[in-house]
This record gives structure tokens, C-alpha cells and sequence, in this order.
């Protein structure tokens, strides 16, 4: 047997499998902390570039989970959501308990920081009293000596009964000794010195419960017994685990009576003025201070945190606001000019790709579909990576270091105005440049249902695809006024936007997120492992929603192919049966109504379409072979160029109008029309690859809401328009 | 999974175990407290989701509490509690009550406040 990779054991490795006594040892290991203290980087140091992220069964959690190959078996780890408490009230609290529940093999990997040791403790006191097999990984110990406190873990593991390991998650530091105290790990004790009266009840209630934890829980009254769902036993999407077999069942036996006992004994207590919910947390914390007393010393002299002195500037009640604008420019731009000349780039090569299919020995109609449908839906997709992967990875990078909370912290008393968390201000402002990174990112909102109001809301803001529509019809219609019209619609589609967020308030159930929030320590996160977090998001996204876009990318290239048997294309045919739907407001040319179709697909392909059935249709360039090699790599480099020159430059510029569509549009349409077909533009479904991201987060029902929502607005705001200037 | 909603804590916590106190008690919402002031918890009241987040984050009856800031635009305060600094609502902290007397014997520090 080789050597284990990670604790250097062979054939004493017990960590999965069998154990040196002959013990079986879990072979699933749950990694439970509270926010931001390490667990992601803890995971992606014991398993690498295993790490996959996926969806917990049944919700749009998002749950990490790789399989760490030992040489002496498989293990598999999940990284399940930062949790305070195991009888969390926040969505991503609530995986965590029916997790631990579901899954007799579990081994809990309880991920400490160390330099909130005493917060942190309360949850190991509930992981001790849960009664799965524990071992605590303490992480930033290294942060907590530069604030004066050494924390002893020996002490720790005196208190808790279980292996205590330091680790440096970030750097891998301490993991090989992690792994090896797993084969140690252990049910633990933790003596809570609860009030004699409630440690009565609870001796009572665990005769009939599971854990002490279950029975002090449901004597606090923070959890049912009878609601043991069907879920306790999940698996999160793209993990290899299976949980399946391990499960709870859907109410076990003892649920029922645990619940009437507790409701009894709860009763009881009352009546004799002993508040359990408060005693049993105020009781815990007492514990976590008193081990954590033991477990610390000082140590050298401790630093001011310069986080105190950060948040001095970020967080002032006069600067902070300039400061909050100044960080969300930022994160825009960074998304846009880091990922623009990327998606330039894929263009390029999409058209070197689609030119050389064309010049294939095929029949005319399959080298088309080649180009048209399968190299233009494939490369619709790809065009999201960039953008995706940049957007994600600033998004982790903002969070992991702590600036997210602060950007909550000083946008929520405006967004509070709508009813909405302060950190929705994000998506708002990303979609700005793109709808789609805008609602992936509602994934950091806390409630679903302000994730879904705000993913409803953001497709009226206008993102650039829109811009150069605007552009092209301003210029040919108001070329005098044609500052004040944009401005108009980048006016109008915020005032939808909010519109939709208070139409939906009321009508979308579910709580909203809880004015309470941890401001965390700022941290440097490890670049790495963002990256390759940003990568894994992409990657899933990609696999969710690019067979929609995909087909709907074909549908649109065989209507613009295709024709009937009198000669007409079929494009043309829907185009004109469409008409007269658009003719109240004021869009009754076939030609333009047409090009809200291929719309679909992206905004700025109107354009295109509308050159095409305007002004004729140019000569397909041909490219040689070596020809499209040079231009691919000429691309590359100019996207190199372009990268760095785009960090100053304006993310929002758009090419020069097209003069000659410009005026056959200003021919053939009043100016009634043509704000129409702006405001049109500006709210109905802003791209199919925005409607695949509802409804991979949300589901095809929202999906559906969201383009019948978007359809609606636009047509009665056109129509208004039409009506004021027609 | 459906959580029973723990009923709004009606007890205060038991009395502080430093010592009798013989200043008057002035109970005030942490909300009324100017920045910069530190007061001793005496009672969380609210929505019962709010409570738990707040117990689980360390800020709890006998604890005390610093105001350390607050946000633009009527936005939340920022608390710390212990070491852990903590957005809160002002109407979710109108419901934290505090001993207006009972001055943190560890008031904020200088450089922690804005």
C-alpha cells in the first residue's frame, strides 16, 4: 500500500475504511464553522482540484464538496454553509442540521478561528452535544497571536474531549496532522452548566430524542421534532456523494412524542419563569467563555487591528457613501474591462470558426446550420465565460475579505427603502454591463425570496447590449437630443426596475433577510483559491444553462434560414404574422419587428438584423486556414492589449452608428415609433442567457414570470410612449 | 425545514455577575444611544429570527454593547459586541434594551471609532 498523501501513513491510515483497531471510520466529513473561517480553503486544501460546487438537493444552497483520494481509501468531504448555530434560521443555516442529521457515517470537521474563539465555541458546544463523531480544526491561530492571543490547543482538546489540530487552512499548513487526528475523532463532552431546572427537562426529553442537542433544542423551542423533513438525507448536486442510504426517514418514530414532551416541559418551565430559548443560549456562551478563558493566554503585544482603522474611513457616516460609490464603480469596471476584450477575442474566433465552416465541402444548409446554429450557440455560450469567471471571482474576493459586509452595511439604509437587503445594490449595479453575471450574483443575498425579487427587477436596467441600439436610433431620429434621450432610458429602465421590486414584495411569500449581519475581520483571501472557485461557478453555470441558450439559438438561425414553399423565409412570415400584434404601438414594419426575435438571443444582434432586411445583406468574407490562424492570434494579442489599456478606459463605449441603417430607419419609421422601439428594447427580455440564469437559480416557472413580467412592462410602457409622442 | 419560531424572549437575563448595582436602572433602546457610548444589555426583545442571530453573535443580555458607528441614509448601527462587530437595523435595535447607566467598564476604543 502506498504511502497516504496526506498524513504520510500507510498502513496505519485509518481514515477511511477501517480503522488500526479494526474500527470502521467515517467515510463522509462535514466541514461546519461559522462564516469566514477558513472551511472552503480548509476543503480545497485536502482535496485540491477535486473541488466541485453544486446546489444541496432541493434548494439553491450552494454546498462544496470534493473526494479526497487516500491511499487508503476515498474520502468525501462537504463544506456545508457558514452556520452560527445548528438551529440557524438563515436558508443556509438550515442544510446543515438535516446534513449532520441524515448521515450516520458522518465525521464533523469543526472549523475554528481562532481569533473568535469564544463565538466559535458555541457552536462546538451544539456539535458536542450533537453527538457525531468531532474533530476541530483551529485556523488563524497565526491571526489570533498577532492580536496577543495564543490559544493552547491542548487546552481545547482537554475541555472538549475531542482531537484539536491548528491548521493553516490557507497555506495547507497542519492538514497531514488534521487528517491523521480524524482517525482520532470522537463524541466529546461538553459540560454547559445549564439551570438546574432545565437540565431537569432535558435529562427527560433525551430519553426520547436522538441527541441531548435535539432535546435541548426542542425544549428552547428553536426547533420541532415533528418537522423532520424528507430532505435530512440530500445529496448536493455535483458531489459524489451519496447520501441516499444514510438518511433520516421522512419522521421517524420518535419525532411526535419529543414534540408533545417538549411543548409539556416548555410549559412547565415557563410557568416556573425560566425563559429556556434565552437560558440555553446564554448557558452555552457562558461555557465558550469559560474554555476559552483556559484555552487563551497573552501573548506578546498585541496590534491594533488595522481593520478598526480601516473601517475608521470605509465605514464614516460622511465618507463612507463616496466610498460605497467609488468600490461599486470599481467592481463594474474591473467585471467589464477585465472581461471585454475576452469576449472579443471568443468573437473572433467564433467568426474564423463559422468562415471556415462555411467553406467546408458540405451541402449549403448543413455548413450554415454548422456556422449559424452550432458555432453561434456554442460561442453565445462562451461568451459568458469571461464575464462570469471575472465577476465571480471579484465576488469572492470582496466577500472573503470582508468588503461585501461593508457594502451591505453602508447601502442598506438606502435599498432598506425598497424593502430589499443592502447588499442588492450589487446586482443592480452589474447589470448595468450584464444581466446575467447580475442575477448569478443574487446568490449572496441571504433570503430567497429577495434573491428572486431582485432577479425579476434587474432586466429593466439597461445593460451594455442595449447601449448600442440606443445609440444607432438615437442618432438617426434626436441626433440633437440624443444625450438627453439615453439618459432618459437609463432613467426609465431604474424606474421599472424599482416598479417590478415593489410589485413583487407583496406578491412573492417568504421572509425577508434579518437586519442582523457579522461585519467579519478584513483578510486577504488566497487568490488562488478564488480563482479556482470563480472557475468551478463558471463551469456550472455553463452546465445548467447552455443547452437553453443553445436551443434557442437554433430555433432563431432555422427562422432566418429557412423558407417556405412561395420563396418567403420563414423569418419573414413570422415577422409579418407578428406585426400586427406591435401595430398599437406603432411598430407595424415587418423588417423591425423581425428583429426582436434574433433580439433574443442579444440585443446588439437587432442591429444586425435589422442591416440585413434595411439595407441587404454584405458578402460573406472568406478565410483561408492559415488566414484564420493569424487573425486568432492577432485577436489574442489585441485582447492582451486591450485587457490592461481597459483598466483606464470606458467599459460603456460603443462603436460608431451605422449611417446608412440609420437613415433607412429614420425613412421608414416617425419618431413615435422609433421611442417605442427604445423603450421596447430598453424592458422586454433582455437575452436568453439571462432568462437560463432564472431559471437555473429560480426554476422554469420564474423563468416564465420573468419574460411574460418583462413582455408586459414593455409593451404598456411602449405603447404610453407611442401614444404621448406618435 | 420548517423551524418552530421560538416565542419573543420575555424574561431579561439573569442579573449581571459582577456585582449589585446601585444605580438607578435607565432602560433605552440601543438605538437611542449616541455613537461612541457603551451600555450594558438588559433584555433583546423583536422578531425571534433577529434574536437568535443576535444571541448567536454574542451580543446577549449582560453583555455590553459599543455603538461604534452608524450608517448614512438612516441606515443600521454598527455594534460591537465582545470582539465580534455586528451590523444591526435601528428598528431591530430600538428592541435591545440597555442600561443607559451601566457605562462599559471597556469603552470604545479610540481608533475603533469612525
Amino acid at each position: 500500500m502506498n504511502a497516504c498523501s496526506f498524513c504520510g501513513l500507510a498502513k496505519t491510515c485509518t481514515l477511511a475504511g477501517t480503522g488500526a483497531d479494526g474500527a470502521p471510520v467515517a467515510r463522509r466529513w462535514y466541514l461546519v464553522g461559522t462564516p469566514n473561517t477558513g472551511k472552503t480553503s480548509l476543503i480545497n486544501a485536502l482535496a485540491g482540484a477535486h473541488l466541485e460546487i453544486g446546489n444541496w438537493s432541493g434548494t439553491t444552497i450552494e454546498v462544496a464538496s470534493a473526494t479526497a483520494h487516500l491511499a487508503c481509501g476515498t474520502v468525501e468531504l462537504i463544506d456545508l454553509p457558514g452556520a452560527y448555530t445548528l438551529a440557524g434560521s438563515a436558508p443556509d443555516e438550515e442544510v446543515v442540521l438535516p446534513a449532520l442529521d441524515g448521515d450516520d457515517d458522518a465525521l464533523v470537521v469543526n472549523v475554528v478561528d481562532a481569533t473568535n474563539l469564544e463565538r466559535d465555541l458555541t457552536l462546538t458546544a451544539e456539535l458536542v452535544e450533537h453527538g457525531r463523531p468531532l474533530v476541530v480544526a483551529l485556523n488563524l491561530a497565526d491571526q489570533a497571536r498577532k492580536a496577543g492571543q495564543e490559544v493552547d490547543p491542548a487546552a481545547l482538546e482537554a475541555a472538549l474531549g475531542v482531537p484539536v489540530v491548528e491548521v493553516a487552512a490557507n497555506t495547507g499548513t497542519g492538514v497531514g496532522a488534521l487528517v491523521s487526528a480524524a482517525a482520532r475523532a470522537a463524541v466529546g463532552r461538553a459540560d454547559v452548566a445549564y439551570p438546574d431546572a432545565l437540565e431537569r427537562a432535558a435529562g427527560r426529553l433525551q430519553a426520547h430524542a436522538p441527541s441531548r442537542w435535539h432535546a435541548l433544542a426542542a425544549l428552547a423551542g428553536e426547533w420541532n421534532p415533528a418537522t423532520v423533513p424528507a430532505t435530512a438525507a440530500s445529496v448536493p448536486v455535483g458531489a459524489t456523494v451519496d447520501l441516499t442510504d444514510a438518511g433520516a426517514p421522512d419522521e421517524p418514530d420518535w419525532a411526535d412524542p419529543l414534540a408533545a414532551r417538549a411543548e409539556q416541559e416548555r410549559g412547565g418551565l415557563l410557568a416556573s419563569g425560566i425563559d429556556a430559548f434565552l437560558d440555553v443560549a446564554e448557558a452555552r456562551h457562558r461555557f465558550a467563555h469559560a474554555v476559552a478563558g483556559r484555552a487563551t493566554r497573552p501573548v506578546g503585544e498585541a496590534t491594533a487591528s488595522p481593520g478598526d482603522r480601516v473601517d475608521r474611513v470605509v465605514l464614516n457616516p460622511w465618507l463612507g457613501p463616496f466610498v460605497l460609490l467609488a468600490g461599486l464603480a470599481l467592481t463594474f469596471h474591473l467585471t467589464f474591462a477585465l472581461s471585454d476584450p475576452w469576449v472579443g477575442f471568443l468573437g473572433e474566433v467564433q467568426g474564423v470558426l463559422a468562415a471556415w465552416a462555411e467553406a467546408l465541402p458540405l451541402p449549403a444548409l448543413v455548413g450554415s446550420f454548422l456556422s449559424g446554429a452550432v458555432i453561434e450557440g456554442v460561442g453565445t455560450v462562451v461568451a459568458f465565460v469571461p464575464v462570469l469567471f471575472t465577476l465571480y471571482a471579484l465576488l469572492g474576493f470582496l466577500e472573503n475579505a470582508g468588503l461585501l459586509a461593508r457594502v451591505a452595511y453602508l447601502a442598506d439604509g438606502l435599498m432598506r427603502s425598497l424593502g430589499l437587503p443592502g447588499r442588492a445594490v450589487l446586482p443592480m449595479v452589474l447589470s448595468l454591463g450584464c444581466t446575467v453575471p447580475a442575477v448569478q450574483s443574487t446568490k449572496m443575498l441571504e433570503q430567497p425570496r429577495d434573491r428572486l425579487r431582485v432577479a425579476l427587477a434587474i432586466p429593466s436596467i439597461p445593460c451594455g447590449a442595449r447601449l448600442p441600439v440606443f445609440v444607432l436610433l438615437a442618432a438617426a431620429f434626436v441626433p440633437q437630443y440624443a444625450g438627453l434621450v439615453l439618459t432618459g432610458l437609463y432613467v426609465f429602465g431604474f424606474v421599472a426596475t424599482l416598479f417590478t421590486a415593489f410589485i413583487f414584495r407583496g406578491a412573492l411569500k417568504g421572509d425577508t433577510a434579518t437586519g442582523v449581519m457579522e461585519l467579519p475581520d478584513y483578510r486577504l483571501p488566497p487568490v488562488a483559491l478564488v480563482l479556482r472557485i470563480a472557475w468551478v461557478r463558471t463551469k456550472a453555470f455553463l452546465a445548467g444553462a447552455g443547452g437553453p441558450i443553445l436551443v434557442v439559438v437554433a430555433v432563431v438561425w432555422a427562422l432566418l434560414t429557412l423558407t417556405l414553399p412561395g420563396g418567403t423565409s420563414v423569418f419573414e412570415a413570422v415577422s409579418r404574422g407578428l406585426a400586427p400584434i406591435f401595430a398599437p404601438i406603432g411598430l407595424d414594419d415587418w423588417r423591425v419587428v423581425g428583429a426582436l426575435i434574433p433580439g433574443l438571443v442579444a440585443k446588439e444582434v437587432m442591429i444586425g438584423s435589422m442591416a440585413l432586411t434595411f439595407t441587404g445583406a454584405d458578402a460573406a468574407a472568406s478565410v483561408s486556414f492559415l488566414g484564420g490562424l493569424q487573425h486568432v492570434a492577432a485577436s489574442f494579442l489585441e485582447a492582451i492589449r486591450n485587457t490592461v489599456a481597459g483598466l483606464w478606459g470606458s467599459v460603456l463605449a460603443t462603436d460608431a452608428p451605422d449611417a446608412a441603417l440609420g437613415s433607412r430607419l429614420a425613412g421608414a419609421l416617425s419618431l413615435g415609433s422609433a421611442l417605442s422601439l427604445m423603450v421596447f428594447s430598453l424592458l422586454y427580455v433582455p437575452c436568453v442567457a439571462t432568462v437560463a440564469a432564472i431559471r437555473k437559480a429560480f426554476g422554469t416557472r420564474y423563468a416564465a414570470l420573468s419574460v411574460a413580467w418583462q413582455l408586459a412592462i414593455a409593451y404598456v410602457a411602449a405603447l404610453l410612449v407611442f401614444l404621448a409622442f406618435g | 425545514m420548517e423551524k418552530v419560531e421560538p416565542r419573543t424572549p420575555v424574561s431579561a437575563a439573569p442579573p449581571p455577575d459582577d456585582g449589585a448595582r446601585d444605580a438607578p436602572c435607565e432602560l433605552c433602546g440601543l438605538d437611542r444611544l449616541a455613537c461612541g457610548r457603551a451600555a450594558r444589555i438588559v433584555k433583546l426583545a423583536g422578531a425571534p429570527r433577529t434574536v437568535k442571530r443576535l444571541l448567536a453573535l454574542g451580543v446577549r443580555p449582560s453583555t455590553v454593547c459599543h455603538v461604534v458607528g452608524r450608517s448614512p441614509n438612516q441606515g443600521p448601527l454598527h455594534l460591537r459586541a465582545g470582539s465580534v462587530h455586528v451590523m444591526v437595523r435601528a428598528d431591530d435595535a430600538a428592541h435591545i434594551l440597555v442600561d443607559a447607566n451601566d457605562e462599559a467598564h471597556d469603552p470604545v476604543p479610540e481608533e475603533a471609532l469612525p
